[in-house]
């Protein structure tokens, strides 16, 4: 049994029974489940910190390998760019030191990337726009690698993507020309390949507009940039792997100002919209000294941003709306600003099993909806990690992941104590491996795609055994929990009937490999959690557990299909038959069968008794139409063509019904000069002999 | 009575409309055709073909098709006109089950293979036009003709059929002159390319394309049509 935490049967009875309405539902569904907590974060302050009290944030950091990049800016405005490294692993500190920039005549750095292993800062140096690369950051030539032909402007974004680096300029314009941005990508993917100043290709036009966001954004492939445009408005710009031009994206109103910052985690990227508010004050010191910000995504499958639900709107300190900042770690995306009382606030978007197994809703795209919540950021350098963060004099200024290792970074600025950086603890990030190609697995039949990471559709009457691949940044224990079971008719299971004991995962980005037990036909959604160790002090809400989904389908097509028609042709039979319907993993290819068949052979034969040729069977796709022509027939024999339905599981129909619709003899068709009994003439004789075959018939 | 005929007598009453009206308010001959000597013309001309036979409809059916056709005529005293005229008609349809009830009950009566019927008319006619000044404004007309049709059929997965019928057909039409819309460039185009009169034409035809009476194919029924002239 897994070590879990059950809430209090009564107390559940009566608080569920209260809220949702359904006493036993809830009472069953709620013992049954995993208790959640909502979010918390504990972070720690980097002690020590060798930058100045004074000093304040340059941007977000960025990391190189194992070491985190930042820059900091003096009162006097002087750039001073520090590397950090743990001292050794699992060490909250890290050990600062500061990279010397003194050779480049006291550049401004306007931003930082990183591309294989190699560290890249893009300064403004005088007027001119550079992007600086050396070989060890500590020490050597700072070499510039910008392309030759960018003379003006600033970078304000570099990124890795596609083995390519991508900068993003925007060109500050005059009385007469508008802001405008343009976009480089080096041009050799060579992995060991240092980009140089020569290697490189500007993508598109140059365009009128304002970049918006810190960074590039990655997503399905795809790079995407918040740029605002000449008439104020927000948009999006979107770069494939191709040279081809950007793609805009502004479904957005008018007051849609600028997109802040954008995030993508679930097979989803979200945007930060910073709204124009009533009086139009966003971004800006408006009479009622607040403002809207709006989170916009889009799924992978679609094919714009649509706004989030309301409960995600948040109210910003306008003068403070460039601190917004979005980050995804795993499924988790945490959305930092500073509120109208000038306090931080940090939020969780993230799916709540619990209101997962709570929700008996019939349409599965409606449990895949995340909540954004407010979480509670507590310091842990506090004694008992009781004293929370100091919202109120902590400014926030952003928000910075590391993926690989699962710490969130947080960077707040206060008047009297200065910039201070946190570090979150190791959160147990859980990484699903799935197979690439089912991300864009839809039910056939309704086009719906399936809730959360789709493992696939299975068939545990062939297949032995259903597994899970995983990885976490996190050692511990982890358990594996059937959270929510829909039958065929999107019905939950009100007995879930699997709880995996405790798995102890030893080394970091192992990759794990669970045996799940499913054996009843539906969709499951497991969860699977980092588990403390109940005698520890860390609490349950700090489980940061990922959902799953996978279909068990065992039984065929509740609906199997019908031949409609068979209608003769030269040689062929074209037949046409009724759609089958399978509502669990749905109807995947059709199957045709054929056989010619003696006079006995009739309506309501027993389709299993005829014998059908291996090479007389044909398969296609439910999304083809129901019909398909059989070539290579012989005239004058009687054929009967039946058709079975097999689902995404492999369950396949038993063959249609033998009725009077189900046979057909292929024979040559009458054409009107048939019909008529005209035999043709010489008029066109002469014009096209050598194309025509001339048919001349006897007279009936 | 099925649409197609109703709009087949809107049409007919259309013209004999126009027809009479024109001949009630025309000037009459004391105003007869300043230029008597003889013009040419070419007109283009875009139809609605409806064949009336039952098979043809049964195999390509009863929705008609679109007609092209191109002509050129020489007339005489502004009246008299001859044209010869050639055009292209196309029809896809489908073959027809020969064992269609016989075999299976349920068996359909169409083939699962389809059929091409493409036709070539081509025809001499005579036409009288009701015009008594170069700036008659509406001018009917009548008149009737000798047709020659080639037509092939090509069915898929089967042979090709071609050759001819022939026929004779009747016709009425008006013509509206267009110089009066824009002179400018009625005055443009007589320097620049000759063309004394341009006008926008409505033509009914019935035709009969049987061979005169003879067996096989029947093309026979209303052609209504639109076309450009110009005079030259």
């Amino acid at each position: 049994m897994s070590e879990k935490k059950f809430h209090s049967p009564v107390l559940t009875l009566v608080v569920t029974g209260l809220l949702l309405g359904h006493i036993t539902a809830g009472y069953l569904i709620a013992s049954k489940s995993v208790c959640f907590a909502g979010p918390s974060l504990y972070v720690s302050p980097q002690s020590k910190p060798p930058w100045g009290d004074e000093d304040s944030w340059g941007s977000r950091p960025v990391i190189v390998g194992d070491r985190l990049y930042l820059y900091t800016l003096t009162p006097a405005g002087k750039c001073r760019l520090w590397r950090g490294g743990p001292k050794k692993e699992d060490d909250p500190n890290l050990v600062w030191s500061e990279i010397n920039l003194t050779d480049l005549n006291s550049p401004d750095i306007t931003a930082l990337g990183s591309h294989k292993e190699h560290l890249y800062v893009a300064t403004r140096e005088g007027d001119s726009p550079r992007l600086r690369l050396r070989e060890d950051p500590n020490q050597g030539e700072w070499i510039q690698v910008n392309p030759s032909e960018m003379n003006s402007g600033t970078i304000t974004s570099i990124s890795s993507f596609n083995d390519y680096l991508y900068l993003g300029v925007t060109v500050k314009g005059t009385e007469d020309t508008a802001d405008s941005v343009r976009l480089w990508r080096s041009k050799e993917a060579k992995s060991t390949k240092k980009v140089a100043s020569t290697d490189w290709k500007q993508i598109g036009q140059s365009h009128a507009g304002l970049i918006t966001t810190s960074n590039f954004q990655e997503f399905e492939d795809k790079l995407y940039l918040g740029v605002k445009n000449t008439q104020d408005k927000a948009e999006v710009w979107m770069l494939d792997k191709s040279d081809s031009d950007r793609t805009i994206f502004s479904p957005w109103s008018e007051g849609a100002l600028s997109i802040a910052d954008m995030a993508a985690s679930d097979h989803t990227l979200s945007a930060i919209m910073l709204d124009n508010d009533d009086n139009g004050s966003a971004g800006g010191s408006g009479s009622d000294n607040k403002s809207t910000c709006r989170i916009w995504s889009m799924a992978w499958n679609e094919a714009n941003f649509s706004e989030a639900p309301s409960s995600w709107e948040k109210t910003i300190d306008p003068n403070q709306s460039a601190s917004l900042s979005m980050e995804s770690l795993g499924s988790y995306l945490f959305l930092g600003f500073n509120n109208t009382d000038k306090k931080m606030e940090i939020c969780q978007a993230y799916h709540d099993p619990n209101q997962v197994n709570q929700e008996n809703k019939k349409d599965q795209e409606d449990t895949k909806e995340k909540r954004l919540e407010p979480i509670t950021v507590n310091d842990m350098s506090k004694p008992q990690e009781q004293t929370a963060l100091d919202a109120s004099s902590n400014h926030f200024r952003w928000l910075y992941a590391d993926h690989n290792q699962g710490y969130l970074y947080l960077g707040t600025e206060d008047p009297n104590q200065g910039i201070t950086l946190w570090r979150s603890n190791k959160l147990p990030i859980i990484t699903i491996i799935y197979d690439p190609s089912k991300i864009d697995a839809k039910n056939p039949e309704t086009g719906k795609a399936y809730p959360y990471t789709f493992l696939g559709t299975f068939n545990s009457k062939v297949q032995e055994n259903m597994s899970v691949e995983w990885k976490s940044t996190k050692k511990g224990s982890y358990t594996v929990d059937l959270i929510q079971l829909k039958d065929p008719n999107d019905a939950i299971s009100q007995d879930p009937d699997f709880s995996i004991p405790s798995q102890q995962v030893d080394k970091e980005a192992k990759e794990i490999r669970t045996i799940l037990p499913v054996q009843k036909q539906g969709t499951y959604v497991v969860e699977i959690a980092w588990h403390p160790d109940p005698n520890s002090s860390v609490e349950n809400k700090e489980r940061y557990p990922v959902l799953f989904s996978l279909i068990n389908d065992t039984a065929p097509p509740e609906t199997a299909p019908s031949v409609i028609s068979v209608t003769s042709g030269n040689e062929k039979l074209l037949v046409k038959w009724s759609e089958a319907h399978d509502k669990l993993s749905g109807v995947k290819l059709y199957r045709v069968q054929w056989a010619q068949v003696p006079p006995e052979v009739d309506a309501g034969s027993d389709p299993n008794t005829i014998e059908f040729p291996g090479e007389n069977i044909h398969e296609q796709s439910k999304d083809e139409n129901c019909k398909y022509t059989i070539d290579n027939l012989i005239n004058g024999q009687r054929y009967v063509v039946l058709v079975s339905a097999i689902d995404a599981a492999n369950n396949a129909t038993s063959r249609s019904a033998i009725t009077g619709k189900s046979f057909g003899t292929p024979v040559k068709g009458l054409g009107l000069t048939d019909l008529v009994d005209e035999s043709g003439g010489c008029f066109l004789e002469t014009v096209r002999k050598d194309q025509i075959i001339f048919r001349r018939r006897e007279k009936r | 009575m099925t649409m197609r005929s109703r709009f087949s007598l809107l049409v007919l009453w259309c013209f004999v409309w126009v027809f009479i009206s024109t001949l009630l308010f025309s000037p009459g001959h004391k105003v007869m055709a300043e230029s008597l000597q003889g013009s040419y013309s070419a007109s283009l001309w875009g139809g609605y073909y409806l064949p009336k036979n039952s098979t043809f409809q049964e195999v390509y059916s009863d929705d008609g098709e679109f007609a092209g056709f191109l002509e050129f005529s020489k007339t005489w005293s502004s009246q008299i006109v001859v044209t010869l005229g050639g055009g292209w008609i196309h029809f896809s349809g489908r073959q027809v089950n020969p064992n269609a009830s016989q075999i299976d009950t349920d068996n359909e009566k169409y083939s699962a293979d389809s059929a091409k019927m493409t036709l070539v008319p081509g025809y001499l006619q005579f036409s009288y036009l009701f015009r008594y000044s170069q700036e008659q404004k509406l001018v009917p007309y009548l008149g009737a003709g000798l047709d020659a049709w080639g037509f092939q059929e090509k069915m898929k997965d089967g042979d090709t059929v071609t050759g001819a019928k022939y026929g004779y057909h009747g016709l009425v039409g008006v013509r509206l002159l267009l110089d009066w819309l824009d002179p400018d460039a009625a005055q443009s185009s007589l320097q620049e390319y000759g063309i004394d009169n341009t006008y926008l034409i409505l033509e009914a035809r019935w035709l009969r394309i049987d061979d005169f009476g003879g067996i096989g194919l029947d093309l026979s029924g209303p052609l209504y049509r639109v076309g450009l002239l110009w005079e030259f």
